[in-house]
């Protein structure tokens, strides 16, 4: 649990800002270029001040089957260089089936998987084999999306990817 | 006075008494269970300088470092399957009220609860009587009594004693039939309706056999990790197109409709002859005068009218025109067309006794007047 760890060390940093043992335990933790982080929220409609409704995302509490969810991941340049060739991954979990046309990632090429990642096309691209037949691929067959960023990600700067999945 | 009295046959059981034989039915699973977890972790590849990096995994509070869960520590994005209450509670089996007879019981209606939710659930059931309303074109005019429920659970189509009162770890999907047992009043009149309703209250499944408690919305409370409850009773049933929130709460009704006999009756004289005119168009209804008394019982019900007795008390103005009808026969009783002759004299074990002034018909062997027909009392007096 390293990140606990790390996060604990941070804390402790910043009580203990000359902490030398807390700084020789922070050098331990190699750490990468970007922050990767992963939220998921879905949608409420709630009525704002003026009695009209509002369309917001808040925390994915209460998810019953039939619901939509809306998973956001963010990557952060949190080092001093660039990076190129980003290409950012997320599998669709078993119980829930992408919603068409819902990825989306500034500056991004979105392919997608049917078969469990291994490889990856865009989605008129795609088919599946069922039962000796060939069909092209729906959104409850794909299995991954994969955002594949067109430009560096510049040092300090952030990304975005986003889709939808239906909760089966 | 008149007086008639009626008690139909226990052993009257109609058609729709039929047991009806319905076992569970098991239909698709309606969603992802509540409880499971939903989890979710991005990967990210990328190049610096030209220069492959390890990969990055996702993280609810983010991550930077490289490689693996193990190695990197970060989690995935989850969230739990809340439980989304949803059910269907309807008339099932004999559809329609069910017939009853007065003071009839065991006779049931039947009702469906079928669980449309991702969870496994309780449901606590709750039988009444309506008052007043309308339940399939019949306004409710009769109270059942001995109201119980019987829960259908093993399948048999059966109500036993041994079958609970409440719905047990009703699977997603599953359905199960429940019976409600009631007894009719005595005095059920033909054609009256006594109408039920049932009321299912979703419960906690799980725990020690028995009914759980009533499940509770916790809205305010919800979690991302937690099993939350939404009320969505009605989902289903609407298609899946209104998602209403509910109470966890359905009712349904159904009822029981007499069967019985239904009873009038009506007493006319008839001015025969007088001493001086004869039968002719001057008679009257002076001293002397013969005037004939006719009694009609008749049945317009569904159900043989047992035991009747017809009771006339008689002017001591007027005396029974002796052997009218041949030698011991004062009055006639014919029963839909079955003539019968009885006497006032004694011994007094012929169907008819005069005592206290007062004719009674029927007291010493059963009168039964079958629907549809008339038992017609005749007998003549002459006018002191």
């Amino acid at each position: 649990m390293k990140t606990i760890q790390r996060l604990a060390i941070f804390s402790a940093l910043a009580l203990f800002t000359t902490g030398a043992v807390a700084q020789e335990t922070a050098q331990e933790v190699p750490t990468g270029h970007l922050l990767v982080k992963t939220i998921v929220q879905k949608e409420e409609v709630v009525i704002d001040d003026n009695g009209d409704q509002k369309v917001q995302l808040v925390d994915a509490r209460v998810v019953v089957p039939g619901d939509e969810v809306i998973y956001t991941v963010t990557f952060q340049n949190i080092s001093d260089a660039a990076a190129d060739n980003v290409v950012i991954t997320n599998p669709i979990a078993a119980d829930l089936v992408y919603v068409d046309g819902s990825a989306f990632g500034p500056g991004s090429n979105i392919v997608f998987s049917v078969d469990g990642g291994q490889t990856f096309a865009a989605t008129n691209e795609l088919s599946v084999t069922e039962n000796g037949t060939t069909r092209p691929a729906e959104p409850r067959d794909f299995t991954h999306i994969r955002w594949q960023m067109q430009n560096e990600i510049p040092a300090g700067t952030q990304g975005v990817a986003r889709f939808r999945a239906r909760l089966q | 006075m008149k007086r008639y009295i009626t008690r139909i046959s226990w052993v009257t059981r109609l058609i729709a008494s039929a047991v009806v034989v319905l076992f569970s039915q098991h239909a698709l699973a309606v969603g992802t269970d509540a409880g499971t977890t939903i989890s979710n972790q991005a990967q990210v590849d990328y190049n610096v300088g030209g220069n492959p990096q390890t990969f990055i995994l996702s993280d609810p509070a983010g991550n930077s470092i490289p490689g693996d869960a193990l190695t990197s520590g970060a989690l995935a994005t989850t969230f739990v399957v809340d439980n989304r209450v949803d059910f269907t509670l309807v008339e099932s089996g004999f559809i329609g009220h069910t017939v009853v007879t007065p003071g009839q019981n065991g006779e049931f209606v039947q009702f469906t609860l079928q669980n449309h939710g991702n969870s496994t659930q309780d449901f606590r059931l709750v039988a009444t009587n309506l008052v007043g309303g309308i339940v399939a074109g019949q306004t409710d005019t009769e109270d059942m009594s001995g109201i119980t429920v019987y829960v259908d659970n093993n399948g048999d189509g059966l109500t036993t004693a041994t079958d609970p009162n409440f719905v047990e770890e009703l699977i997603e999907g599953d359905s199960v039939d429940i019976y409600v047992v009631a007894t009719a009043p005595v005095t059920m009149a033909n054609g009256a309706a006594a109408n039920i309703n049932l009321q299912a209250i979703v419960a906690d499944a799980g725990g020690p056999p028995g009914l759980g408690a009533d499940t509770t919305d916790d809205a305010g409370s919800a979690d991302t990790a937690g099993i939350d409850v939404v009320f969505a009773e009605g989902l289903f049933a609407s298609g899946g197109t209104v998602f209403t929130l509910g109470d966890g709460i359905l009712d349904a009704q159904d009822g029981f409709i007499g069967s019985s006999a239904a009873l009038s009756i009506t007493k006319t004289a008839s001015l025969i002859s007088d001493p001086f005119n004869g039968t002719g168009a001057d008679r009257k209804a002076i001293p002397g005068a013969v005037v004939e008394y006719v009694i009609s019982v008749a049945n317009s019900g569904a159900e043989v009218a047992e035991d009747i007795v017809i009771t006339d008390t008689l002017s001591t103005e007027i005396t029974i025109v002796d052997d009218y009808f041949g030698v011991g026969g004062e009055v006639q009783i014919d029963n839909d067309g079955a003539i019968t002759l009885c006497s006032q004299e004694a011994p007094d074990t012929d169907n008819c006794s005069f005592a206290a002034g007062a004719l009674s018909v029927g007291a010493d062997s059963a009168i039964d007047v079958d629907p549809a027909t008339t038992l017609t009392i005749t007998f003549r007096v002459t006018i002191n």
